[in-house]
């Protein structure tokens, strides 16, 4: 897999996340979207996970290289 | 009293330290020496650099060349910034004590010599030439590719690098992490993939859309702040990710592969 899918899924959800919070923030208060606020409360969820995992990745697997001595 | 030319020029001279901060590769460190120079306002830190190794101190290793800012050969840290020593003049750092160290982004061979080994391996890597699908049709004469102002002016602004290293020397990603590319590699990427003439951009688009390539950079910025031609590599970068995205959602130019 080539770095770019990888840089889009951090960018989609770097942006995605907070969006989809401020989202159910705004609809919190209309009890008839409570399917839909689930559905979007999976999805932020998925989401964060994701942004975490590159962030492991980013931080644990590719932060290890050594710098030049 | 009338007072000659030379003697005018003389009251003008300043003493200056010139401070080296020398690379010892037996002991890996590096060691200060200090030496008392007389500066005018036409001096450089080459120049004093120069004349210090022809009266003071002949073992000392400086690379240079061309003396001004065109070969790219002198470049090192003065006073805390990369910085090409010949196009640095001495009062214009405002300072009695001027510290030059070498670049500390490239391996340090002697003194203020680095080695540009490595730069030129990442530099090789993507492909800086142009590239055709008929490789014949670059030596035959009668074919000519011309170009409209404004096709010379997308790349133009990248083809000034002179390869002086002082960018990768102050990537604090490249300080980091020796694997990543390094801003000059990337800012060439960009000057020949915005060529007309070039028909090699899937390549090299390909060769920078890993870790360690266009996706390294952190952006920030000081390839742009210390390059003594006005390259901005940072851009070309940001440039570079957006030309990666396009292709991967809005497909390419088929003329330009």
């Amino acid at each position: 897999m080539r770095e770019s899918s990888i840089a889009i899924l951090t960018y989609v959800t770097m942006i995605g996340v907070p969006v989809l919070l401020f989202v159910l923030a705004v609809t919190g208060p209309f009890m008839a979207l409570h399917f839909i606020r689930t559905a979007l409360l999976g999805l932020t969820g998925i989401g964060a996970i994701v942004f975490g995992a590159v962030g492991i990745n980013e931080v644990f697997i590719h932060g290890k290289k050594e710098p030049r001595k | 009293m009338r007072c000659s030319y030379m003697e005018k020029k003389n009251q003008e001279n300043r003493n200056v330290t010139i401070r080296v901060k020398r690379f010892d590769a037996k002991e890996r460190l590096l060691k200060s020496s200090s030496f008392k120079v007389s500066a005018n306002r036409f001096s450089t830190v080459l120049g004093e650099l120069i004349g210090i190794k022809e009266a003071q101190d002949p073992s000392l290793s400086i690379r240079y060349s061309c003396r001004m800012g065109i070969c790219g050969s002198c470049g090192m840290v003065i006073n805390g910034k990369p910085r090409l020593a010949c196009e640095t003049n001495v009062f214009s750092l405002d300072t009695d004590e001027v510290i030059v160290e070498p670049m500390r982004g490239h391996p340090v061979l002697k003194d203020l010599v680095c080695d540009f080994g490595e730069f030129f391996d990442n530099h090789r890597k993507v492909m800086p030439w142009l590239i055709r699908n008929n490789m014949k049709e670059k030596f035959r004469n009668d074919v000519e590719h011309t170009q409209t102002r404004r096709q010379l002016d997308r790349f133009l602004p990248f083809s000034y690098c002179i390869k002086c290293g002082l960018c990768v020397d102050a990537c604090p990603v490249v300080n980091t992490n020796s694997a990543f590319v390094g801003p000059q590699a990337l800012a060439a990427v960009r000057r020949y993939n915005e060529d007309s003439r070039d028909q090699g951009i899937k390549q090299r688009l390909a060769a920078i859309d890993v870790k360690d390539g266009v996706w390294g950079c952190e952006y920030a910025g000081a390839c742009s702040a210390v390059c003594p031609k006005g390259v901005d590599p940072a851009l070309a970068i940001q440039l570079l990710k957006m030309d990666i995205m396009k292709r991967k959602f809005i497909g390419s130019n088929k003329s330009k592969e």
